[in-house]
């Protein structure tokens, strides 16, 4: 959800244990790192877990983030991309106020921006909205004036394009 | 990205918008012990409050716990227990599969699904998918005989039904 | 071969070579003190006044050896008393494991008596930390533990093991001792561009640090250095890496460094970082830093490169390798001139005043020391104004002889850290020097020193102040000496004869000599009171933030 343009995405393969989300927050809390969004998943593989980053920074600064995050015992692997290079996606859920006069405008501005409809109360309607950050973006400038009574989004989460994938280099 | 049939509860938190309050959340849950299965954060319309969403299974009694281990963080302004069907739940799924000789049973697959196709590769392509969990997962299930390649997902964000928000009773 | 957990811990210690561990028992430790018993003919352990003792004591005893301390501590605040210790070993890239007990995993979460989560507390003070829920993990952890303590960039690695852990039984299969992780060698690219700027440069100089120690590269860095007839400067941490007396020696950089490093880091066409890291007590204003310099990072860690200040070339390697191939790709050179523009900064030493009714000035003891002693005596120090002097006028011939927390700047390290060099170190001779602050700081450790009779000679810098932190607020807050003079009755004598140690005094200058050949005379602990001026300054000194433009040379020029 980030209004900056020059994201980079940081994709970092780790020992799937308990400690780890802690040891990365401590991290960036310690050294200062201002991070945008970070996820956590599983993957294929029982013993890695998978954990995507977005950081706005100087060439310096994301190697020194890359570089700290290496030093931990926990991590596998830690993947640099500009976001452009990625499939780079979050997810969004807006509740938007809609009375009887504007329930129709909300449910025709969801179907021309490819959103969902997961609810709709008696005053509000809940969209569900995926996509890049530009686009989410965008579509909550354009709800905006409907009145946004809440939002919950997922941050980003982003594969390398092509068929490469973070696993690459490693031995299995 | 869960296995469990949606029996989860749902945690939404708010808090202060303050560099430490992931630390501080991350770091109760693994010193106490509790197994979560996703966490997300994201600000708020309210630049002073972010908002948490954890997804955790487990006895009542000790969410209950969870509960008011969280309250008593300073930073944290609210705690809401919710049923995840009492909720709209949704995560999304980023899923690389081999394409192989399979490109259009694949293309067919998600379309059926309702994904999206977000990258091509010469022998990958790349479905962007986003809904419950149980949808997602079963897509998950659906693309393994092709060969996952790789996969990121966001973990779930959740707001209740109806027309009530994490605000309500908030001054 | 079935053993109990505590027993395979043991194992593993012994596996790994440990001969001495430091350490205090309690609740959650008690099968582990048990198995140290049953096994006290193969392993020493040393009881420690107080927890935080041991982890000083571990890490005096690594700094002096080389090889990777230990300290135990039981549950709870026994844990939480290691904490300065352990991260006084992570700001110094001092190789140390601790073990910790714990709780019963099914107690763990519940605010059981005792408990606290210690990985939870030390996670930004350790290079890595286990909490051991099962035995069957418990061997290749501690394995693994010192595999990470020594490998790169070395440090504490904690691990936290529940009672019933060392409690339950597993199989325990012998194996040999971890070895470091090795480190691949910088990019062929970059040693090709930092070889062409040492062709290129007319003025290089060579600022080391701590890392040179840890790798042990003392000859690969005095080989560069006269090959290329290249002056060396170095921080406080690197202190006995180079010889204090080779015509190239600069002395230490920074703050409290030496006009002549200090000049030498300024006018500097090229600079040659090795295993330091560019601290704020070095480079305190890190953008004017040898700013007409291109400058060669040679480090293992490579989260140091554009830390603190940017730098031209990153070689990210084994130092030995890295200096050792920088070396032998140029050809030998000779820098007469720069040479001898760099040491006529060098300031001599006044004259040792001859007054035997004269004040002590505590530089003139550190210098009677060093002359009365050999040089492989070991000096520890505290923290202060009494660890610069010593820096300063106890010059350094060799590696691993000076013992300093440099990166925490912890009071209170140098007794466990004495203690743990005289047992890592039994024929060297230990002298610690401290102040009366720090002294106060951790004395109880007097009695483990006379429990087990270590002739370690301490020097009390006694002026009665809490000097360095005095010295500040005359400086920097119009001398409002708030908190600093405590006007402390002890009588060190008493003191050190209540734990049974000899006390002796310095009170005049004409002191010095018999009373210091005295104390390194005595076959056990001696506690030197030294009464020096409260007003003694440490000097030169840059504040904080400035660069050597701003070096204070002496405090009534400066006060004027």
């Amino acid at each position: 959800m980030s209004e900056n343009r020059n994201l980079t995405v940081i994709s970092v393969l780790a020992y799937n244990n308990p400690a780890v989300l802690l040891r990365m927050t401590g991290l960036f809390y310690r050294r200062g790192f201002n991070i945008e969004t970070m996820v956590a998943c599983q993957t294929d593989r029982p013993s890695l877990s998978r954990l995507t980053v977005t950081m706005t920074g100087h060439n310096a600064e994301i190697r020194q983030v890359r570089q700290q995050l290496l030093k931990l015992e926990d991590i596998v692997k830690v993947d640099v991309l500009s976001i452009d290079d990625c499939s780079a996606s979050e997810l969004a859920l807006i509740k938007v106020s809609a009375t009887a006069d504007t329930r129709k405008q909300v449910l025709n501005a969801a179907q021309a921006y490819g959103c969902r409809v997961l609810d709709i109360g008696e005053n509000t309607i809940t969209l569900e909205m995926t996509g890049r950050d530009e686009e989410v973006n965008r579509f909550v400038r354009y709800m905006q004036p409907f009145g946004i009574v809440e939002m919950g989004c997922t941050g980003v989460t982003a594969l390398a394009r092509g068929d490469t994938t973070i696993f690459e280099g490693l031995d299995g | 990205m869960s296995n469990h049939s949606d029996n989860r509860t749902v945690l939404s938190v708010l808090t202060y918008n303050r560099p430490s309050v992931l630390l501080r959340m991350t770091g109760l849950f693994y010193r106490r012990g509790y197994n979560i299965e996703t966490l997300v954060v994201c600000e708020t319309d309210r630049e002073d409050l972010s908002r948490f969403t954890v997804t955790l299974s487990g006895d009542p009694d000790i969410i209950e716990q969870i509960r008011r281990q969280l309250l008593k963080l300073e930073d944290i302004v609210k705690v809401d227990v919710l049923h995840i069907d009492d909720c709209a739940a949704s995560e999304l799924l980023l899923i690389k599969v081999k394409a192989g000789n399979n490109r259009h049973d694949l293309l067919i697959l998600s379309q059926a699904a309702g994904c999206r196709v977000v990258d091509i590769g010469d022998d990958s392509l790349t479905f962007e998918l986003s809904g419950r969990s149980a949808d997602v997962q079963a897509f998950i299930q659906r693309v393994r005989p092709y060969g996952i390649l790789e996969m990121g997902c966001t973990g779930i964000t959740a707001l209740q039904r109806g027309d009530s928000t994490i605000f309500d009773s908030l001054i | 071969m079935k053993l109990n957990g505590s027993e395979i811990l043991i194992e593993c210690l012994l596996e790994q070579g440990v001969d001495t561990v430091f350490g205090y028992p309690g609740g959650t430790v008690l099968n582990i003190y048990d198995a140290l018993y049953k096994n006290s003919h193969r392993i020493n352990h040393v009881l420690t006044a107080h927890e935080q003792g041991a982890s000083h004591a571990a890490d005096g005893y690594s700094r002096a050896t080389g090889k990777v301390g230990v300290c135990i501590a039981t549950s709870g605040p026994g844990a939480t008393n290691l904490v300065t210790g352990i991260a006084t070993a992570y700001m110094d890239s001092i190789p140390m494991v601790a073990i910790t007990g714990n709780v019963a995993v099914n107690l763990l979460g519940r605010d059981s008596f005792q408990e606290i989560d210690i990985t939870g507390v030390t996670i930004p003070i350790t290079k890595h930390n286990f909490l051991v829920k099962d035995v069957n993990d418990l061997a290749d952890t501690i394995r693994l533990a010192f595999e990470i303590a020594q490998s790169g960039r070395p440090g504490p690695v904690l691990v936290d093991i529940p009672k019933d852990v060392s409690a339950a039984v597993a199989e325990y299969v012998p194996a040999p001792a971890s070895k470091p992780r090795p480190i691949n060698p910088p990019k062929p690219e970059r040693l090709a561009q930092a070889i062409e700027i040492l062709k290129q440069a007319k003025r290089p100089l060579i600022y080391m640090g701590g890392g040179v120690i840890a790798a042990g590269a003392y000859q690969q860095i005095r080989a560069l250095a006269e090959k290329l007839d290249i002056p060396v400067c170095s921080s406080l941490m690197g202190l006995g890496g180079f010889p204090a007396d080779h015509p190239l020696w600069l002395g230490m950089v920074g703050m409290h460094g030496t006009r002549a490093a200090n000049i030498a880091t300024r006018d500097c066409d090229a600079l040659i970082v090795c295993g330091a890291r560019f601290s704020d007590r070095v480079a305190g204003n890190p953008k004017g830093f040898a700013a007409g310099a291109k400058i060669i990072h040679m480090d293992v860690d490579h989260a140091e490169f554009d830390k603190n200040v940017q730098v031209t070339v990153r070689l990210a390697g084994e130092l030995k390798e890295v200096l050792f191939t920088v070396a032998s790709r140029l050809e030998e050179t000779k820098r007469p001139e720069w040479i001898a523009a760099c040491t006529a900064n060098k300031v001599e030493w006044p004259a040792i005043p001859t007054d035997p009714e004269g004040p002590v000035d505590p530089s003139v003891i550190l210098r009677t020391l060093r002359e009365l002693t050999d040089r492989n005596t070991i000096l520890a120090t505290d923290v202060g104004q009494h660890q610069m002097w010593s820096a300063q006028f106890y010059p350094q011939y060799l590696p691993r002889h000076l013992l300093t927390s440099g990166g925490l700047g912890t009071m209170g390290y140098g007794m466990g850290a004495a203690i743990g060099a005289q047992f890592g170190q039994p024929d060297s001779r230990v002298v610690l020097v401290t102040g009366d602050g720090c002294f106060h700081m951790n004395l109880n450790e007097l009695t483990t020193m006379v429990s087990h009779q270590l002739p370690v000679v301490v020097l009390v810098m006694n002026n009665r102040v809490l000097g360095m932190v005095r010295q500040w607020q005359k400086v920097f807050y119009e001398k409002r000496f708030s908190a600093t003079d405590p006007e402390r009755q002890t009588d060190y004598v008493k003191l050190a004869e209540a734990f049974g140690a000899k006390g002796l005094v310095i009170a005049k200058n004409g002191d010095i000599l018999p009373v210091l050949s005295e104390a390194l005379a005595t076959d056990g602990p001696v506690v030197v009171d030294c009464r020096i001026s409260k007003d003694a300054n440490v000097l030169p000194m840059i504040p904080p933030g400035g660069s050597v433009e701003n070096m204070i040379e002496s405090m009534e020029a400066y006060e004027q």
